[in-house]
């Protein structure tokens, strides 16, 4: 145990207590056992805001670690489809793009000097970032710019740990312990990210003359989605006027009008649903929509009124 | 044709079908029959095919002793897994039946009823140990195994049938043989026949890349040859050194990785563990901590700060969706990271 360091030695002689694990199991030694990196409790609210300079969306996160957290939070990663760039960090966290997976990571990996104790000494055991999130903390400044669309992507954040260790890797296949890889080893949620979005759009199809004044983004009337579930909706997909602002929807007959928020690409608004934090249900959804607008060529007001089926599935 | 000139005729004959023989085989045999005729061991495995169907293949053995059976072109007959013992990632015995004949040269026909024997023995300096490094005498763990190694040809004389269980230890395998004379006791023939006994598919990691430096692989080393790794590992592997100098500048030091044929990674030369993973090429090791054996700009060189370990581990985790991360703190040896390729396609 020469090579074990204080901070290690405590923190794995509190584990072996705690969870009454055994150090020596037959010819296995586990010095530090496997700790799962969920033990977080966490809320990702996304801002979206489209550029029409740049047609560029920007996508900015605050990620809240909630005061149930038992472990600082030190990466998170949200899935995306399509472009990303002019990504940035808050102050001590670097981003990396996953290498197999089209997912952007950040983690807190600064470690500045004067954080580090004097009497230090490097034993090969993790040192924590002090820019960690802590519970009950709040940390923004992940953002990143794409041309794509807000849609419903996962979210992945995991929690700082030492590294499994013993004094061989079999050792954790002799006693039956698994190491949990991505995305096991994090907790997940879903938020709004970039995604590729198809040209189809759902308008309706009874009154040509007022369908396009609200058109589904990127949906088919009655398909099937999995779970995370965002709707994208345009007004005036053919260029007609109309009044946001009578704007009306409902899911499953509850109002989820204020869940529609307005990315800055014109008139467009995306609303997130989740199971549990909104009306949504698995199987069968109905979100019946309402908008005002001018009916072309005249100066007369109609209404576009949408009833839009999905199936959510897990 | 007088008589005289029909025995004559005949001898001609027997000669010149002998000489064909012998020039087929690559040699004449060491062992004359001692009833007038020629035998030589010969073996039928079972393989899979590209298809994963089962082709039978028979072979002739490499005859003569032991040396020239080895300096000769040794084409496996078999090729089979190391095997991985229980309780150990990816555990699983690997078997292959084999059936094994006593061939009359002069007719081309199988041997009924006679005494053969079989015996594995592991060939000196293959599968990436070097023997000169490793300690000596026999096991099951270098050679393997046959369920049975005496037996008969049977009434048709392919009855004699046993199956090989491959040791732990990649490399190849020479499969004695001897045939015996109806008495049982005189050896008519013997000869010899090969098994691979190896993971399929693995490549190294370039040696020369400005990203990493190897360890281990010094002719110091018991095994110089230790990174070889999965091609669907490798990129990770250098996506992780790559990524980890270009936000560092630093180069990564990789330790173990696989052998060239996978197996069991006896790296103090014992034929044993204490390495019970770096099997099949989905494992490698990077060094970790602040050591002096590093120079310049290695990252467990004087240099080395916690804040590296960081990045280094955030790396690991986007290079490949989250390498496994095992640190092994060896009482002969220094901590390092031990990364597992979560996606390895190695299937059991």
């Amino acid at each position: 145990m020469k090579h074990f360091p204080r901070l290690s030695k405590s923190l794995a002689s509190l584990l072996l207590v705690g969870i009454g694990w055994l150090p020596t199991l037959g010819e296995a030694e586990i010095l530090i056992p496997v700790i799962p990196t969920n033990q977080v409790d966490v809320t990702v609210a996304v801002d979206v805001k489209f550029d029409t300079a740049t047609q560029l969306y920007t996508y900015t996160y605050n990620v809240t670690s909630l005061p149930a957290s038992q472990q600082n939070i030190e990466t998170f990663d949200i899935e995306f489809d399509g472009e990303i760039l002019n990504v940035t960090s808050p102050r001590g966290w670097k981003s990396y793009p996953f290498f197999t997976e089209p997912i952007l990571g950040w983690a807190a990996i600064e470690v500045p000097d004067e954080s580090i104790p004097p009497d230090y000494v490097d034993d090969g055991s993790r040192f924590p970032s002090p820019f960690q999130i802590k519970p009950n903390e709040t940390l923004g400044g992940f953002s990143l710019q794409s041309p794509s669309p807000p849609q419903a992507v996962k979210f992945y954040v995991r929690g700082f740990a030492q590294v499994p260790t013993a004094t061989d890797a079999g050792d954790f296949d002799d006693v039956g312990m698994t190491i949990p890889v991505f995305p096991d080893d994090a907790k997940a949620g879903a938020t709004l990210g970039p995604r590729l979005a198809d040209n189809l759009i759902f308008a309706g199809g009874r009154r040509p003359s007022v369908d396009g004044f609200l058109g589904f983004v990127g949906n088919e009337n009655g398909e099937t989605r999995t779970l995370p579930i965002a709707i994208l909706i345009r007004f005036g997909v053919n260029g007609e006027t109309v009044f946001p602002d009578t704007f009306t929807a409902a899911l499953n007959r509850v109002d989820v009008t204020p869940r529609f928020i307005n990315t800055g690409n014109g008139t467009e608004r995306v609303a997130l649903f989740e199971l549990g934090q909104s009306p949504l249900v698995l199987g069968r959804n109905v979100l019946t929509t309402s908008v005002n607008g001018l009916v072309p060529d005249t100066t007369r007001t109609a209404t576009d009124s949408d009833a839009f089926t999905f199936f959510a599935v897990q | 044709m007088p008589e005289d000139g029909a025995q004559e005729f005949s001898k001609i004959r027997l000669w010149t079908v002998c000489i064909l023989l012998m020039l087929a085989l690559g040699g004449p045999p060491r062992v004359l029959a001692q009833e007038s005729s020629f035998t030589a061991p010969i073996g039928r495995s079972l393989e899979l095919d590209s298809n994963g169907r089962e082709k039978v293949n028979w072979h002739t053995s490499v005859r003569g002793s032991t040396q020239e059976a080895v300096a000769a072109v040794s084409t496996p007959f078999s090729i089979i897994r190391p095997s991985i013992p229980a309780s150990t990632r990816h555990a699983k015995t690997y078997t292959r039946q084999h059936t094994f004949g006593c061939l009359d040269l002069l007719t081309g026909q199988v041997i009924p009823n006679r005494k053969i024997t079989v015996e594995p023995v592991r060939i000196p300096d293959t599968g990436g140990h070097p023997e000169s490094n490793h300690t000596s005498g026999r096991s099951t763990t270098k050679d393997g195994a046959y369920d049975q190694t005496v037996g008969n040809t049977g009434s048709d004389g392919l009855q004699f049938r046993t199956t090989y269980t491959s040791g732990e230890v990649a490399g190849e395998i020479e499969v004695k043989l001897a045939c015996f004379n109806p008495d049982g006791v005189t050896v008519s023939s013997t000869g010899s026949l090969f098994v691979h006994v190896r993971i399929e598919g693995l490549v190294p990691l370039p040696d020369s890349d400005p990203t990493y430096v190897f360890e281990g692989n010094a002719s110091t080393n018991t095994h110089q040859d230790s990174h070889y790794v999965r091609p669907e590992t490798l990129p990770k592997v250098l996506n992780l050194a790559n990524m980890f100098f270009a936000e560092r500048g630093k180069i990564i030091r990789i330790n173990d990785a696989s052998l060239v044929w996978g197996g069991l990674f006896d790296y103090p030369g014992k034929w044993l563990p204490p390495h019970a993973s770096h099997r099949v090429g989905e494992e490698f090791d990077v060094d970790n901590t602040k050591e002096q054996k590093g120079t310049g700009t290695v990252p467990d060189g004087p240099d080395w700060k916690p804040e590296d370990r960081e990045e280094l581990l955030a790396i690991a985790r986007s290079s490949a969706v989250g390498l496994v991360q095992i640190r092994e703190i060896a009482a002969s040896e220094a901590s390092h990271y031990h990364f597992r390729d979560p996606r390895s396609t190695f299937q059991p």
